[in-house]
């Protein structure tokens, strides 16, 4: 049903004939009616001018003057008709709503033959980045670089007083990586075992780097002359380095990142952390 | 916290008035030099730039930048309960979720405060190049807005003219044509019913009706309108909000049938 509308066309015909049919011939004397409409004076292109619409309810918001359109004929005698608006076949014609909203109405518009203002504007896109990006960005450099076990902007030197030393040939900012300490990654009692071994040939140096990662000991044996530079790298306690363990492929690998801006052809140094009796007994330089 | 105080809360009114059919909803950027605007409606034919300058308003503080996205509609509603006499106070904590929008009475026996909820918005932004235009108009803009009114009836789109005559609008359509001249005029004792032109080189542009009759909704903001023209170059609708900034339209202009 159509919501609320009622609508009754009744219709009287004083001609014998059934004007109703598909094809009217009637073009006969007017029907007399207590009201003239239009239709009496104009002819309707379809024929059906005697066809009067008498009475009209609007309930509801409908247009005043609704179109008909499908109107049928009800079987019956021929005199007079009552022809009757089929309410849920009547389809209102209603009007488009008046205002639409301008740019839904022309987002949809297939024709739509205008420039856009990106055409001519170009759109900004911020390039700040969040922090946690940045940081992630920084680690994936980071590991790429182990991966590929890069050492540049250093080179190995000779020093009267400490024997081999490495220096920078390019300046480090800080935080930057700078070299990896590189070696055999063992548990600590592996190590115990190479200390031992270790101790008993006195021309080893020390080698063994013990540190800990996710609360687990871990140690980089590098005392096998590799041909790495991280190794080499002398001590100091005002070091220009500093160590951090990161995981690269779930295994921790240590790395020495610049702790402070460094010029280029200064030595590379960091504090071996080892301040034992029994290590500065054998090893005095680690106290300075 | 955020802050902004203003006297006459009917400016933000005409603002909203000429702003809500082209946008559904905005990211006001609020900084130490003001409040901010920048929206393309959905089809990214038009841009809308609005500018607030901070001293403008009666009262304005703004500790951290901010921005808030809001429903256009629904500010409109909040405006809408609000006299044209009142004095409007727009409120925000840092990184808060609502605005506020205090209405005060001119005798302040009466103080309304509607709080909405902001919106995360999405929005490109662009930027705008300055741009030496090689047309500026001034005219009257109650006879912009006429003149865009009458002509769209005649067609779907307003090709603009500029010489160093006088500014020519004309549309066709399936009626027939239209065509609007204005000559320059220069009236010393009324400035805001003179048309001036500045002109560097004659400019022909046409532009969609539809987008500039939503532009003339600003004309109860300021007595004159600002057209600036330059091939290639999208068209801008200037209105002045007196004392207080600006509220910018840039169009895009028509494709010419050739370019196809």
């Amino acid at each position: 049903m159509v919501r609320g509308r009622r609508v009754k066309a009744v219709f009287a015909c004083t001609r014998p004939d059934d004007c109703c049919s598909p094809h009217p011939k009637r073009r006969g004397p007017k029907i007399t009616l207590e009201t003239n409409t239009i239709t009496d004076f104009f002819k309707g292109q379809d024929g059906r001018d005697d066809i009067v619409l008498l009475q009209v309810d609007d309930i509801d918001d409908v247009p005043k003057t609704p179109v008909i359109k499908n109107m049928t004929c009800k079987e019956g005698p021929p005199t007079p008709h009552r022809i009757e608006l089929c309410p849920d076949e009547a389809k209102i014609e209603t009007k488009p709503k008046a205002k639409k909203r301008l740019n839904c109405q022309l987002s949809t518009d297939p024709k739509d033959n205008n420039h856009k203002v990106t055409d001519y504007f170009p759109v900004r896109r911020s390039v700040r980045k969040t922090k946690k990006t940045v940081m992630e960005e920084k680690q994936r450099t980071l590991e790429e670089l182990l991966r590929n076990g890069v050492e540049e902007g250093l080179e190995v030197r000779i020093f009267s007083d400490k024997g081999r030393g490495v220096v920078t040939s390019r300046p480090f900012t800080k935080g930057d990586f700078v070299v990896e300490y590189s070696g055999d990654l063992i548990d600590i009692n592996e190590a115990k075992r190479r200390e031992l071994k270790y101790a008993q040939d006195l021309n080893t140096g020390c080698y063994m780097y013990y540190f800990k990662h996710n609360n687990q000991q871990y140690c980089v044996d590098a005392t096998a002359e590799s041909g790495k530079l991280g190794r080499l790298v002398n001590h100091s306690r005002n070091g220009n380095l500093i160590t951090r363990t990161v995981a690269v492929d779930n295994k921790p690998r240590l790395v020495l990142i610049a702790k402070d801006d460094i010029k280029a052809g200064d030595e590379i140094t960091y504090d071996y952390g080892d301040r034992s009796k029994e290590s500065l007994k054998h090893h005095p330089w680690l106290a300075y | 916290m955020f802050e902004a105080r203003l006297t006459a809360s009917a400016t933000f009114k005409k603002i909203l008035d000429a702003i809500k059919d082209l946008l559904n909803e905005a990211s006001f950027d609020c900084s130490e030099s003001g409040i901010q605007l920048q929206a393309m409606d959905n089809s990214h034919v038009s841009l809308v730039s609005l500018m607030l300058r901070s001293d403008g308003f009666d009262k304005y503080r703004c500790d951290r930048n901010l921005t808030m996205g809001m429903n256009l509609a629904n500010m409109a509603k909040i405006f809408k309960c609000a006299n044209n006499e009142d004095t409007v106070t727009i409120k925000a904590q840092d990184d808060a979720d609502i605005v506020t929008f205090m209405f005060e009475a001119k005798k302040q026996e009466k103080i309304s405060d509607y709080e909405m909820k902001l919106m995360n918005l999405d929005q490109e932004h662009l930027g705008i190049p300055e741009t030496d235009f090689s047309c500026v108009i001034r005219m009257p803009s109650g006879e912009f807005a006429r003149i865009c009114k009458d002509l769209a009836q005649f067609g779907e789109s307003i090709m603009i003219s500029c010489t160093k005559e006088g500014v020519k609008f004309s549309t066709g359509g399936d009626i027939g044509t239209a065509n609007v001249k204005i000559a320059q005029t220069n009236n010393f004792e009324k400035e805001e019913e003179s048309v001036t032109i500045e002109m560097q080189e004659p400019v022909s542009l046409t532009f969609a009706c539809q987008y500039l009759n939503s532009f003339t909704k600003a004309t109860p903001l300021a007595s004159q309108v600002q057209l600036s023209m330059s091939d290639n170059v999208p068209l801008v609708v200037e209105y002045q909000i007196p004392d207080l900034g600006h509220l910018r339209f840039y169009l895009a202009p028509k494709i010419e049938e050739d370019e196809n």
